[in-house]
C-alpha cells in the first residue's frame, strides 16, 4: 500500500470517526426557548354509579371460594369533561372518559398546555358532563380530602394569575389533603 | 468498457444452458437480466451496484480483508462485547438511587470511568451503524428468503431489543436526553389502551419518581442483553461455521479508533433531568434518537401507524423478495449411484443443508449416501464444486453439467494457446459488465474484451468443479483466470475460500496435480473492481506468452474419483 493511499485510509478512518463523535452529541431542538408549559395533572375517582346485584347463597356455592363477592357491583364512572382557558381563550373542551375496559376505573387528566412565557390568567374546571349546567355547582370541591375516594369532589376548579418564566413548568394538580386543585411547581 | 468491446464478449462466451453457440458469459445481456451459463440468474438492482461501488472505494483503501463494510455482521458482534465489557465497568459504580449523579461521577473518572463510559456509547452507535449496513446488504442482495429468512427475522428481532437496550441506557443516566426520551416513549405508551393509568404522569414531577422505575431501567438493561446472546444464536443457527467476529486488525483497529475518540471527545451527559423545565436543547445522540423529532411532531396514533407498517414491511421481506416459484433456484439434488459417500459435501456446505443417511432398502452400493435437505439449501452450488465424482448440485449446474457445457463449448470453438479463459463469479467480479454498463466502470471489461479473453461466468467460484479448469487448458486455452468475491465478500459465504483450497491447497475435489499451475490464475475482487481482474488477465496473458505451447490433449478424462473418509483415515495412519 503507498504512502499516500496509507494516509487517505487513516483520514477517512478519523473522519468516520468524527462523524460519529458529532452525531451522538448533535443539539437536539426540543422545544421552543420562549415557552413555558402547564402541566394538568390529576386523578379522580369520581361518582360511581350502576346495578348491585345480591347473588344467592346456591349461586356463591357454585364459585370458587375466591371469587364469592356477595355484592357483584357493575360500577360505572361517568364521564366527565375538562375545560382550560387561558387568558379567556378556551385551549381544551374534551370529554374524560374513566379509564379500564368496564370503564370502572379512575378518570385521569394528563395534559401538557404549551404557553409563551410570561403572565397569564388561567381558569381550568372538571366536572361531570352532561349535566344541564355542567355539573354540580363548584363549592363541591372544597374541603373534600382527595385521599378519602368516596367523598372526592365531584367537581374540581381553579382560576389563579399565573407567571410563568422562560422553560419554566407549572403543574396542576389536586392538593394532596384537601383534593383540590392548586398549581405548584413540579418536584424534581 | 465499450459496446464493442461487450459484444467481442458476447461471441467468444461459452455456450449457456447447453445450447451450443448461445449468448453468455461476463458481457452476456443487458443490465439486470444476466445469469451464468449455469443458468443461476443475478440481477443486482441499484441498491446492490451503489453498493458495490462503495466497497470498491474502501477495498482500494483498506483491502477487502479489511474493509469494514463487508465484516458488518461481525463488526457488530465485537462492538456487543466491547458493550458488555465497558457496561460492567458501569455497573460497578451506578447507583439506581442517584441516576444521574452517579453516571456524573462516573464521568468525572478522569482515567478509567470518562473514556469506559464513552467507549460504551460509541461502540453502541457504531454497532447500530454496522446492524444497519448488514441489513442494507443482505436486503440489496436479497439474502431475505427461504433459508436465509430465520436470519433475517431473528435479525429484525435483534435489532428491536437492540434499541431497547440502548433507550434503557440513556434513561439511567437520567439527563434531558434520558428525560425526553421517557417523556416520548410514555406518551406513545399512553396511547395505548392497555394501561390503567397514564404512564407519562410518572414524568411530570406530581409525586418524586419512583425508585422502581430506575429499577426496572437497570433491570432490562441487565436483562435483554441475555435475550440478545439467545437470539443471535438463532440468528447464526442455520449456518456452518458462522464468522462472528472481524479479523483480529480490523476489530482492535476499530476498539482503538473508538477509544481515541472516547478520550480525546468524551460522550457528553446532559444537565440531570428536570421536570421543573422544558428541555429547550440537549446534547442528543443522534444514532438514537433521529427518530425523535418527527415522532415528537406527530400524533401518538400516527407514530404507532408508522411504526407499524415499517415492521410489518420488514417482517414481510422474506415474502416480497422471495422470486416467482418459476425463477427460483432449485435445491441441489443428489445422485445416488454417483455419490460415493465421501461426506465432501456435507463439510463444505455453508448452510448445512446436507447430511449423510443409510442408501435406500435394496442400494447394493456401500457406505452411506448424502442427502439434501430443500428446506435449508440455497442452492449456491458449492456441493458442485465440491464433489469429484460430480454426483450432488443443484439441477443443471452440477460438476457433470459444467463439464458437459466445457465440452460443446470446446466442440463449438477451439481456444487458441493465447487465450484466456476469464472464469468469474456472477456475483463480484462476473458482474462487471453490467456495473459497467450502468455506470462507465470499464476498465476491465476493455481488458477482458481485447482479443482472446473468453469470460466464463459462474453463480460462485465455489460451484467451480476443478475439472473445469483442466478441461479448459486440455483443450487448448492458454490459461484460466479464476475471478471470485473476497473471501469476506463471499455471497455464498465459503465459495471463494473452498475454491481456492481446491485449486492450490489439494482439498477434496482439488485440481489435479498433472495441470500446470502457472497457466491458473487466482484473484478476488469485488463487482467494483474490474481493474483487479483486468491486472490479473493481462499478467496471466504476459505469462503464457513466454511459456512453451500448452499440452493440449483433445480428450481430457478429469478424475472422478474422489477419497473417502475411510481412504482419510487410512492415509493419516500411513
Amino acid at each position: 500500500m503507498s504512502a499516500a493511499r496509507r494516509v487517505a485510509a487513516a483520514i477517512v478512518a478519523l473522519a468516520a470517526v468524527a462523524g460519529l463523535g458529532f452525531l451522538s452529541r448533535a443539539p437536539l431542538p426540543a422545544a421552543d426557548p420562549g415557552e413555558a408549559a402547564l402541566r394538568l395533572s390529576w386523578r379522580l375517582r369520581g361518582e360511581e354509579a350502576g346495578e348491585c346485584r345480591f347473588p344467592t347463597a346456591a349461586e356463591l356455592e357454585d364459585l370458587p371460594p375466591h371469587m364469592r363477592n356477595p355484592d357483584a357491583c357493575a360500577v360505572v364512572v361517568p364521564p366527565y369533561r375538562l375545560t382550560a382557558e387561558v387568558d379567556g381563550r378556551p385551549l381544551v373542551d374534551a370529554r374524560v372518559e374513566a379509564r379500564g375496559a368496564h370503564g370502572d376505573r379512575p378518570l385521569f387528566v394528563y395534559r401538557d398546555l404549551r404557553l409563551p412565557a410570561g403572565t397569564h390568567a388561567v381558569r381550568i374546571r372538571f366536572a361531570p358532563d352532561g349535566g344541564p349546567d355542567g355539573g354540580p355547582d363548584e363549592g363541591d370541591a372544597d374541603g373534600r380530602s382527595g385521599d378519602e375516594e368516596d367523598t372526592a369532589p365531584l367537581v374540581l376548579h381553579i382560576e389563579e394569575t399565573l407567571t410563568l418564566g422562560p422553560g419554566d413548568v407549572l403543574l396542576v394538580t389536586r392538593h394532596p389533603d384537601t383534593g383540590a386543585l392548586e398549581v405548584r411547581r413540579p418536584r424534581g | 468498457m465499450s459496446a464493442e468491446d461487450i459484444t467481442a464478449g458476447e461471441r467468444t462466451g461459452p455456450p449457456r444452458g447447453g445450447a451450443a453457440g448461445g449468448r453468455a458469459g461476463v458481457s452476456g445481456g443487458r443490465a439486470g437480466e444476466a445469469g451464468g451459463p449455469d443458468g443461476h440468474a443475478r440481477a443486482p438492482g441499484p441498491l446492490a451496484r451503489t453498493l458495490a461501488r462503495v466497497d470498491a472505494a474502501l477495498d482500494r483503501l483498506y483491502g477487502s480483508r479489511y474493509n469494514p463494510l463487508l465484516q458488518s455482521g461481525p463488526i457488530a458482534v465485537a462492538l456487543l462485547l466491547v458493550l458488555l465489557v465497558t457496561g460492567i465497568y458501569l455497573l460497578l459504580f451506578y447507583r439506581i438511587g442517584d441516576p444521574h449523579g452517579s453516571t456524573a461521577r462516573i464521568a468525572g473518572q478522569a482515567w478509567t470511568g470518562s473514556w469506559i463510559r464513552s467507549l460504551h456509547r460509541f461502540s453502541s452507535d457504531a454497532a447500530l451503524v454496522a446492524v444497519a449496513v448488514h441489513a442494507l446488504r443482505m436486503f440489496a442482495r436479497r439474502r431475505t428468503w427461504g433459508a436465509r429468512a430465520l436470519a433475517w427475522l431473528s435479525g429484525l428481532a435483534l435489532v428491536g431489543l437492540f434499541g431497547l437496550i440502548a433507550v434503557t441506557g440513556f434513561v439511567m443516566a437520567w439527563d434531558v436526553q434520558g428525560q425526553v426520551l421517557a417523556e416520548e416513549g410514555a406518551r406513545l405508551l399512553d396511547a395505548l389502551p392497555v394501561f390503567a393509568e397514564p404512564v407519562g404522569r410518572t414524568f411530570i414531577g406530581e409525586r418524586p419518581l419512583p425508585g422502581a422505575f430506575f429499577f426496572l431501567n437497570y433491570f432490562l438493561h441487565i436483562a435483554v442483553p441475555l435475550g440478545v446472546g439467545a437470539l443471535l444464536y438463532v440468528h447464526v443457527s442455520r449456518v456452518a461455521r458462522p464468522v462472528l467476529l472481524p479479523p483480529r486488525g480490523l476489530g482492535w483497529g476499530l476498539v482503538g479508533l473508538l477509544v481515541l475518540l472516547a478520550v480525546a471527545w468524551p460522550a457528553p451527559l446532559g444537565p440531570a433531568a428536570d421536570p421543573a423545565r422544558l428541555v429547550t436543547s440537549a446534547p442528543f445522540d443522534w444514532f438514537f434518537g433521529a427518530w425523535l423529532p418527527v415522532s415528537r411532531a406527530l400524533p401518538a396514533w400516527a407514530v404507532w401507524a408508522a411504526g407499524g407498517a415499517a415492521v410489518l414491511a420488514a417482517v414481510a421481506v422474506p415474502v416480497l423478495t422471495r422470486p416467482a416459484p418459476a425463477a427460483r433456484p432449485a435445491p441441489s439434488r443428489v445422485d445416488p449411484a454417483t455419490c460415493t459417500g465421501c461426506e465432501q459435501c456435507v463439510i463444505d456446505c455453508p448452510w448445512e443443508a446436507i447430511a449423510l443417511v443409510a442408501r435406500a432398502p435394496g442400494d447394493p452400493r456401500p457406505g452411506p449416501v448424502a442427502r439434501v435437505d430443500p428446506a435449508a439449501c440455497v442452492s449456491c452450488g458449492i456441493c458442485a464444486g465440491s464433489c469429484a465424482p460430480m454426483g450432488v448440485g443443484p439441477p443443471g449446474r452440477t460438476g457433470r453439467d459444467q463439464v458437459a457445457r466445457v465440452r460443446e463449448f470446446l466442440a463449438a470453438r477451439a481456444p487458441g494457446p493465447r487465450d484466456v479463459v476469464l472464469v468469474a463469479c456472477s456475483s463480484g467480479p462476473g458482474g462487471l459488465e453490467r456495473l459497467g454498463a450502468a455506470g462507465g466502470a470499464a476498465a476491465a471489461g476493455d481488458a477482458v474484451a481485447r482479443g482472446g479473453t473468453i469470460p466464463w461466468p459462474v453463480s460462485c467460484a465455489g460451484s467451480l468443479h476443478t475439472s473445469v479448469v483442466e478441461l479448459l487448458l486440455r483443450g487448448g486455452a492458454g490459461g484460466v483466470v479464476i475471478a471470485a468475491c473476497p473471501a469476506r465478500d463471499c455471497w455464498n459465504r465459503e465459495g471463494t475460500k473452498w475454491a481456492e483450497q481446491r485449486l492450490f491447497h489439494d482439498r477434496e475435489a482439488e485440481l489435479q496435480a498433472r495441470v500446470e499451475r502457472r497457466r491458473v490464475r487466482w484473484v478476488e475482487a469485488g463487482a467494483g473492481r474490474p481493474e483487479v481482474v483486468a491486472a490479473a488477465v493481462a499478467e496471466l496473458r504476459a505469462e503464457i506468452a513466454t511459456l512453451p505451447g500448452p499440452a493440449a490433449e483433445r480428450a481430457p478424462e478429469p478424475d472422478l474419483a474422489c477419497e473417502t473418509a475411510a481412504d482419510r483415515s487410512v492415509e493419516t495412519v500411513g
